[in-house]
């Protein structure tokens, strides 16, 4: 007997496309799905970082304070972040999510259990929750909050980055701010609308190869349980608040796999997938701007950090320049430039894109939110091409830190002193120029990708896309300026 | 001949009750997913949990009229027929569940067994079957009128925006 597919005119969430090509890996290798089942596993995984990340924090506050000392920075402004952006987020979508240590102990404390499950009934789920359980205010049910979050941290990252004892510092407080929240709030309220991190992350995961998704989307319309979301006697409720039935990209989907535990069907599977060209909407403002904000972040780092001009390096770095009025005219600039300017940019081409296609009848929301999603891929690339030159030039310290963590004159594997030593260094732009042009490629086959769901007109489909594209194409030149000269 | 049809026909109402019930479930489901988080669309749907229920028990009553109790153990329907389900699936994280928007889950799924039939209606040709399906229509038909007014009342009588391609 033939299904009802959608008699209905429907307005989904995000722009479904037409699916590419996926490869199922849990079907090909059963074993990785007996993994992920096994009701320790994601305990397992995070055990050895909370005890990597306490010891960071040891280091922080007791180490070396000279940041290239000490392992707190060392390992995760130099190894942790060339990793988690340029292979984690490309390939691996939020598996970050999956070992991150900072929500722990308020899932613990939430479930009074850090393996077993607990079934029971607390509002919403079929599992028993301790904690007071709250909903999250509605007004702040977004990611402005981790927008901004980043924006000022990202402001004080000259700090961040080198002094040990304010790493230490932000590290300790989201973690209690973790643990609070989980105690105040149901689920994983703190890593969706509060983490710094997490914001970044939800939005570059759309790119990634990586996906967690119902393998046979009608086997969902027929489950009553709705386990994935609720939770069963297998598995805890999404702490993310997923529904897998209908789930369309990675942007919230933390990967902590109690779905695939939990789904009585047997129908929740991992899949590789294209590059860049699979989750393709945005779907509110909020998703806009943390583009926009990561995207300039990206830049200015690049004009601080690899630029020629030390003025700007300077301004940044206000802790050990005292330039107050530097550093205050960078912070404005920036979160102009991330807030206001670029936006604008942003939404002058899709005004014009408007007006070039004679594409009146689209509402100038629906266009600017669809076709900011060419800004994720740009972004993403360029913080690669930004991060290769700082794992190339810096990664030498992970050598000499491993053996002297705290900087305290150890030489626990006999590499302490192993001098500073730029990797190839000559190839620094080599590996940029491509890696932008990427960033470019997918950002404008994106373009034509969501835009081919707008426009049935091929016309008016080129014309929508030239404004954006001339856009981007001044954001590639831009960075190819800083990044070449 | 006239026996076959018979079969058909009680297999179709078979299926139609099972399907009532499959979706008291799912609905029982979503009241219970929202529940504590917005409790006007817990309600909503556990009103519609219980519609579904009395849907179902109608067309028992009908099965039982024509052809005896209704069998314990059948099997259950695999058709994807008349199947609510959260159209957004980030609906928990931004809060954008409205009730405006259950009643529309309710309405698409109600709308889309009422295609459906009408669809089986149009390219059966044994009349006895026809005549199944065309009851079971109607019987959709009214559902779907009972939401459209909810929705429209909710709307302050704009009407519904959903409408069959």
């Amino acid at each position: 007997m033939a299904t009802v597919t959608a008699p209905v005119q429907a307005t989904p969430p995000v722009q479904v496309q037409q699916r590419p090509w996926r490869f199922d890996l849990f079907a090909r290798w059963p074993w990785m799905k007996r993994l992920v089942r096994m009701r320790s596993f994601q305990f397992l995984l995070i055990l050895p970082n909370l005890f990597m990340f306490y010891f960071f924090l040891i280091a922080g506050v007791f180490g070396t304070p000279v940041g290239n000392r000490n392992i707190i920075i060392v390992f995760v402004w130099i190894l942790w972040w060339f990793l988690l952006i340029a292979l984690l987020m490309p390939f691996a979508s939020r598996i970050w999510c999956t070992v991150c240590p900072l929500p722990f102990f308020g899932d613990w404390l939430q479930r009074r259990s850090v393996i077993r499950v607990r079934s029971g009934n607390s509002p919403g789920t079929m599992n028993a929750f301790s904690g007071l359980h709250k909903r999250w205010p509605k007004q702040l049910s977004n990611i402005w909050l981790q927008n901004i979050g980043f924006l000022f941290l990202a402001t004080f990252s000259a700090l961040l980055v080198t002094r040990p004892i304010v790493s230490a510092l932000v590290f300790g407080l989201l973690f209690l701010l973790a643990t609070g929240l989980a105690m105040a709030y149901r689920l994983r309220t703190f890593c969706n609308y509060v983490c710094p991190i997490s914001g970044f992350l939800s939005l570059y995961a759309m790119t990634s190869t990586l996906e967690l998704r119902s393998a046979d989307k009608d086997e969902c319309l027929k489950c009553t349980s709705k386990a994935c979301i609720r939770g069963s006697e297998k598995g805890w409720a999404c702490p993310w608040n997923v529904y897998m039935g209908k789930l369309d990209r990675n942007n919230y989907c933390g990967l902590c796999f109690e779905c695939v535990k939990s789904c009585p069907n047997d129908n929740i599977s991992l899949f590789v997938r294209p590059f860049a060209l699979s989750d393709v909407g945005l779907r509110g403002y909020d998703e806009v701007w943390k583009a926009s904000i990561m995207l300039v972040l990206a830049l200015t780092y690049s004009v601080m950090l690899l630029g020629p001009w030390s003025v700007f390096k300077d301004w940044a770095n206000v802790s050990e320049v005292r330039n107050w009025g530097g550093f205050g005219l960078y912070a404005l600039a920036q979160a102009l430039l991330a807030l206001g300017i670029f936006p604008a940019l942003y939404y002058v081409s899709i005004r014009l894109a408007k007006w070039y296609a004679g594409a009146e009848a689209i509402p100038t929301k629906e266009l600017f939110l669809k076709y900011g999603y060419a800004l994720v891929p740009m972004g993403l690339l360029a913080w690669i091409a930004f991060s290769v030159p700082l794992l190339m030039v810096n990664g030498s310290y992970i050598i000499s830190v491993s053996s002297d963590p705290m900087g305290w004159g150890m030489d626990l594997f006999g590499t302490a002193n192993f001098p500073w030593k730029p990797l190839w260094p000559e190839w620094v732009p080599y590996l940029q120029v491509p890696i932008l042009l990427c960033g470019f490629y997918y950002g404008v086959r994106a373009l034509h990708k969501v835009g081919s769901g707008i426009f049935s007109d091929a016309r008016q489909l080129q014309r929508s896309l030239l404004p954006p594209t001339v856009l981007l194409i001044g954001v590639t030149v831009v960075f190819l300026k800083l990044f070449v000269g | 001949m006239h026996a076959k049809a018979a079969n058909a026909s009680l297999e179709v109402l078979l299926r139609a009750i099972q399907i009532e019930a499959r979706n008291a479930a799912v609905y029982e489901s979503l009241a219970q997913l929202f529940q504590g988080y917005d409790d006007s669309v817990s309600a909503l749907f556990r009103e519609m949990a219980e519609e579904e229920q009395q849907h179902g028990a109608q067309l028992q009553q009908r099965y039982g009229e024509r052809f005896g109790p209704v069998p314990t153990a059948i099997e259950k329907p695999k058709e994807v027929i008349e199947a609510p389900d959260l159209n957004d699936p980030e609906a928990m994280i931004f809060d954008s569940m409205t009730i405006e928007e259950a009643l529309e889950i309710g309405l698409r799924a109600e709308q889309e067994a009422r295609e459906f039939y009408r669809q089986e209606v149009a390219r059966t040709p044994d009349p006895e079957l026809r005549s199944a399906y065309q009851e079971l229509a109607e019987f959709e038909e009214t559902h779907v009128r009972l939401l459209k007014e909810k929705l429209a009342q909710r709307r302050g009588a704009k009407g519904s925006d959903l409408e069959v391609r």
